[in-house]
């Protein structure tokens, strides 16, 4: 196809800068659509949404306002029990279901889930924090109605986080990073033994990666005469980097090698292992995405390759995306229907 | 209350290593249906073509950030008015060019009002090495002089003279009638050959 002049024209444009902008417009779509779903769900979906609530909440109260709750130990044993906090907030526990109410004052308000279900219907105020631990992991919100559901699991403990209206966001106690961010009409869980993929991976020898194909013989002289690091050069400095512990140095070495050798034989590979320092090192579960999907696309070799397909239902579900994390999962289980992380990735993904 | 529905695959996972891209089509059904991972994808796919465009109409970074983040904003926004699915390409540079075109009145504008000062483009540093020589000159002769047009006369004259589009396809793009593109492509051809002349 013949060239326009617009073709020599450079903008300078690299995978930083469309990250950047993505950002951007992810922010701003992230302002607009969160608004319309909650108008949407006080308007015109009010019915069904209150139907699905009744059947996943059973009713709060409508008539007589729930005792006011006492710091310490609430717990349900056979019917269920409603509570009222001091800022307004309400809870209900099911049948047998224990929670600890650590703290009750309007501008924190910390709950512990130790057994069952609790259900809260959380008041809208500025500057309060509204928390609920279950398991290691922490729920915090804003003026939102959400449950959290915490059974015994292989491995330990299976946690649900339901939200029907508002966003929740989960992190492990004591720990900033996010784990996911999940939205009204979602179901996050926490399956212990999916969990430790990510966690206890071991990690991966270092492979050699396929001989790359003869370079083809320059035909400009601006070609020839590139300089910088080649794709080999950048693929042992990150496995350098890797073993040193130096984890951001590593994925900045990968970076540079999907950015300037897209094309190179190692290019899949490193954007798995990419993928996976993302995922376990740099708490970035989002960016993992990106590079796991880039891995499968360049046809990352089977041996990875099931792991990263696994990886993306981690990740997406940590999201909060259900539609990509059920994308996910069906492709995986197409894939290895008996493969090694088959029972964890079918019991996943944001509902 | 909303709930993920069960979708169809938008690409059926292989045995071989790789897995098939979604269509622009399909992306933007799934994106129609609410899912933001396929607004992502259409983003990332089609992210560095609207920016190139961008660029080519407003050399600037700021400027081409702001209509790329605008006009993605503004193509999510109107999905559904998209007639051809599979179109969303073309479709998103119509959007591009129109979103430069504000922002270029919308700065022209801010100029005479004394709230925003200009420094010219330097075409050489946006023209590539590899340029042909010929190509040279006319990125030269265009970009030297295109913060003198107004708005309307620079989209049309970098749509053509850089994109080499044809008059019905900057029609298309810009939103007007034949025999308006043409008035504007010979009204900036005339200030260029003004400012050319010795």
């Amino acid at each position: 196809m013949k060239r326009t002049p617009g073709d020599f024209v450079e903008s300078g444009l690299d995978d930083a800068r469309v990250e950047r902008l993505w950002q951007g417009v992810g922010r701003r779509l992230e302002a607009r659509p969160a608004r319309a779903r909650w108008v949407l769900a006080l308007g015109t979906v009010v019915v069904a949404a209150g139907v699905a609530l009744f059947l996943s909440l059973g009713s709060l109260p409508t008539a007589a306002d729930p005792p006011t709750a006492r710091v310490g130990l609430l717990e349900a044993t056979e019917t269920p029990v409603q509570q009222a906090l001091d800022d307004g907030s309400r809870l209900e526990l099911k049948a047998r279901s224990r929670v600890t109410l650590r703290s009750n004052r309007p501008t924190a308000v910390a709950l512990e889930l130790s057994r069952g279900e609790v259900s809260c219907d959380v008041s809208h105020r500025s500057g309060r924090t509204f928390t609920v631990a279950a398991a290691g992991l922490e729920v915090r919100v804003v003026g939102t109605r959400f449950s959290v559901k915490a059974e015994p699991a292989s491995g330990g403990s299976r946690v649900d986080v339901r939200v029907h209206e508002g966003t929740v966001e989960v992190r492990r106690v004591g720990e900033a990073s996010l784990l996911a961010r999940v939205g009204a009409g979602q179901t996050w869980s926490h399956v212990p033994e999916l969990a430790r993929l990510v966690a206890d991976a071991p990690p991966l020898p270092d492979v050699q990666p396929p001989s790359p194909p003869a370079a083809p013989v320059a035909s400009s002289a601006a070609a020839a005469e590139r300089a910088g690091p080649t794709a080999r050069d950048l693929f042992e400095k990150a496995g350098a980097q890797r073993r040193a512990g130096d984890a951001a140095g590593a994925a900045r070495a990968y970076e540079e090698l999907l950015r300037e050798h897209p094309r190179d034989a190692r290019a899949g590979l490193a954007a798995f292992e990419l993928g996976r320092l993302r995922m376990d090192r740099l708490g970035d579960s989002a960016g993992a995405i990106g590079a796991l999907e880039r891995a499968i696309s360049l046809g990352v070799s089977t041996s990875f390759r099931e792991d990263a397909l696994a990886r993306l239902v981690v990740a997406y579900s940590s999201q909060g995306n259900s539609a990509a994390c059920a994308r996910a999962r069906d492709g995986y289980l197409r894939s290895y229907p008996h493969g090694v992380h088959a029972t964890a990735v079918a019991a996943s993904c944001v509902r | 209350m909303a709930v993920a529905t069960k979708q169809q695959p938008l690409a059926v996972a292989t045995e071989s290593n790789a897995v098939p891209a979604p269509t622009d089509a399909s992306l933007v059904q799934a994106a129609l249906s609410g899912e933001e991972w396929a607004r992502e994808a259409l983003f990332r796919r089609h992210a560095r073509l609207a920016f190139g465009l961008a660029f080519r109409l407003s050399p600037r970074d700021v400027d081409a950030d702001d209509i790329v983040q605008d006009s993605f904003l503004y193509a999510f926004s109107h999905l559904g008015n998209l007639a051809n699915p599979q179109a969303f390409q073309s479709w998103l540079g119509s959007i591009v060019v129109r979103t430069a075109g504000k922002r270029l009145r919308r700065r022209r504008l801010q100029q005479r009002l004394g709230l925003w000062s200009h420094e010219p483009v330097d075409a050489d540093r946006i023209i590539s090495s590899t340029a042909p020589p010929d190509v040279v000159a006319e990125l030269r002769a265009v970009y030297s002089r295109l913060e003198r047009l107004p708005a309307e006369e620079r989209v049309a004259l970098v749509l053509r003279r850089v994109e080499r589009l044809e008059i019905p396809e900057i029609a298309e793009k810009m939103q007007l009638s034949l025999s308006t593109v043409k008035r504007r492509l010979r009204a900036a051809e005339e200030r260029l050959a003004k400012e050319l002349r010795p």
